[in-house]
């Protein structure tokens, strides 16, 4: 096929207001955990820079890795990769279909059985019901939580939740894929299948961007690392030397290139 | 790619807002259909999971409700509850889907935050889930009209039935615009939900749901002209209920709400034009 997934991103700020919570403990402890300066007060809400001047492109058959503390900024870019957040200012072009696994059970109702679900989650993903339908079988297959699949959502296990979500963003075949943290509650058999089948969607055209504070996961799955902190990317570039430079940061020994 | 409503490719994601905005967010809303009802019909269907008459129950405890205060109103005031039962019953199923749709759609943002955090999916979307949902149960109250019609002979204008559906089009219309404003800044103020709640209820004692508004008129004039008059709660429960007992049709009504409903709109689509970029991180 003709077409090319990819996805450009131009200097994105993203902006968050906090309204609630004592505002001065708040700074205290945020300035302690995330360094100083990134939460700015007026009068009428504390305000997070969450990520800022953030530049970066990525072509098919690119599988990156987020990287950085707690707080860096991954999730708010994963989030505003899926179109859930909107930016501040700045530009973020995609082209391809996103499916986007940033939390476990998204979309899916405690109460309602996993074969019920899976129905509402992939039309929640952008397909019609005869569609989803029509992915359902698959789904079912890849989760393999035999009749589990007709037990209401709320019995399941973190890591059968996760079967399931896996299975559903993947199944509508994307183009571009986006996962959080998320992924490491699987088992091993798990995480052997969902590396094969990432590995057949990233061979077909796809885009995937997984964070991560796994050094495993991130060599597993990826090909590139991108190293957030403090809203800011530090480093973008192979895999290898890009855990290395978050290592070093940790070890307080990194040097930005100029 | 060969399914889905992304497979068209191209996504653009920019810091604009504004009415172009707002429009695309509508736009992709009509396109999911299908998805609106799975979710509304879902949720009746979740709401009273295990219970043995499910959805009932909100026909029941709203009919017993209607016969308690209507045989109490009956008593107090010296109705005839022949007249009184219908028009009461009537007015109050139009009550409580207007309440439910205002309340319901204060907390839809909130409700689906993590859906909205963590997929695309439109905001309106949210909105349209719960003015489905509660329209259906409205027809569901509607079931207990019909056995009420029959037997106290109630007078229905089966020639209105037009007028009757464009009394409903426009509660929908108007539930769409008060549910989006009502679900944005609720968002951003939480305090919202509370203060509307608490209007709702002072509401219902207010407009002449219960209480004859002829006896007002020869009371207080003035109160009447602005509680029965121009009162557009009461004009949206006329709008619908005039059909259903046999009172005549007034035009004006339709009118004014349809008026409304285009200006509500107009508020509503500008609000969320500014809120669209708001909305993810005011969750």
């Amino acid at each position: 096929m003709s077409f090319e997934s990819e996805i450009q991103v131009k200097d994105v700020d993203i902006d968050i207001p906090v309204f609630d919570g004592e505002r001065s403990l708040k700074k205290t402890l945020f300035s302690v955990a995330t360094g100083a300066g990134r939460i700015e007060k007026n009068r009428r809400a504390s305000i997070v820079r969450a990520l800022r001047d953030i530049n970066f492109s990525a072509q098919r058959g690119d599988r990156i890795g987020l990287i950085g503390p707690n707080g860096a900024g991954k999730t708010t870019l994963l989030r505003l990769l899926t179109g859930a957040y909107l930016p501040t200012r700045g530009d973020v072009r995609i082209f391809g279909r996103i499916s986007s696994l940033l939390a476990v059970g998204v979309g899916m109702d405690p109460d309602d059985s996993g074969y019920d679900n899976i129905l509402t989650c992939a039309m929640l993903m952008g397909l019609t019901r005869k569609e989803a339908e029509g992915v359902r079988d698959s789904v079912i297959e890849f989760a393999d939580l035999g009749d589990f699949i007709y037990m209401p959502f709320r019995t399941y296990s973190m890591g059968m939740m996760l079967r399931l979500s896996f299975a559903v963003a993947t199944a509508i075949e994307p183009d571009i894929l986006l996962i959080d943290e998320v992924i490491a509650v699987g088992d091993a058999a798990f995480s052997a299948k969902a590396s094969a089948r990432i590995e057949g969607l990233v061979s077909q055209s796809s885009i995937m961007v997984i964070a991560s504070h796994s050094d495993a996961i991130i060599r597993q799955f990826c090909n590139r690392v991108i190293f957030l902190e403090n809203g800011r990317i530090l480093f973008d570039g192979d895999l290898e030397p890009g855990l290395e430079a978050y290592t070093k940061w940790t070890q307080g020994q990194f040097v930005p290139e100029a | 790619m060969s399914i889905g409503r992304h497979s068209r490719t191209y996504t653009r994601i920019s810091a604009s807002g504004g009415l172009g905005v707002a429009f695309s967010d509508i736009l992709e809303t009509v396109s999911v259909q299908g998805l609106a009802w799975h979710l509304a019909l879902r949720d009746i269907r979740l709401r009273y999971r295990r219970t043995v008459i499910g959805p009932f129950w909100t026909v029941l405890s709203t009919s017993l409700f209607v016969a308690a205060l209507g045989l109490v109103t009956t008593l107090l005031f010296g109705r005839d509850p022949y007249t009184f039962i219908p028009e009461f019953a009537a007015a109050y199923f139009i009550w409580v889907t207007i309440v439910a749709f205002v309340l319901e759609a204060a907390v839809a943002f909130t409700g689906a935050e993590q859906v909205i955090r963590s997929m695309r999916s439109p905001l309106t979307l949210h909105i349209e889930r719960v003015i489905i949902r509660n329209t259906v149960v409205f027809f569901h109250l509607l079931v207990v009209f019909v056995p009420l019609a029959v037997f106290l002979n109630v007078p229905v204008h089966f020639a209105a039935v037009g007028w009757w559906l464009f009394g409903i089009v426009l509660l929908v219309a108007n539930g769409m615009w008060i549910g989006l404003l009502t679900a944005i800044i609720n968002t951003r103020f939480r305090d919202f939900y509370q203060l509307v709640a608490t209007a709702l209820q002072i509401l219902f004692f207010l407009v002449p749901i219960f209480w004859d508004p002829a006896l007002l008129e020869v009371n207080a004039p003035l109160v009447h002209s602005i509680l029965v008059v121009y009162n557009p709660f009461y004009m949206q429960i006329q709008v619908i209920r005039e059909p259903m007992i046999g009172q005549a049709i007034t035009l004006n009504n339709y009118l004014v709400l349809a008026i409304i409903a285009l200006a509500g709109s107009v508020i509503a689509v500008a609000a969320l034009g500014f809120a669209k970029r708001r909305i993810g991180v005011w969750l």
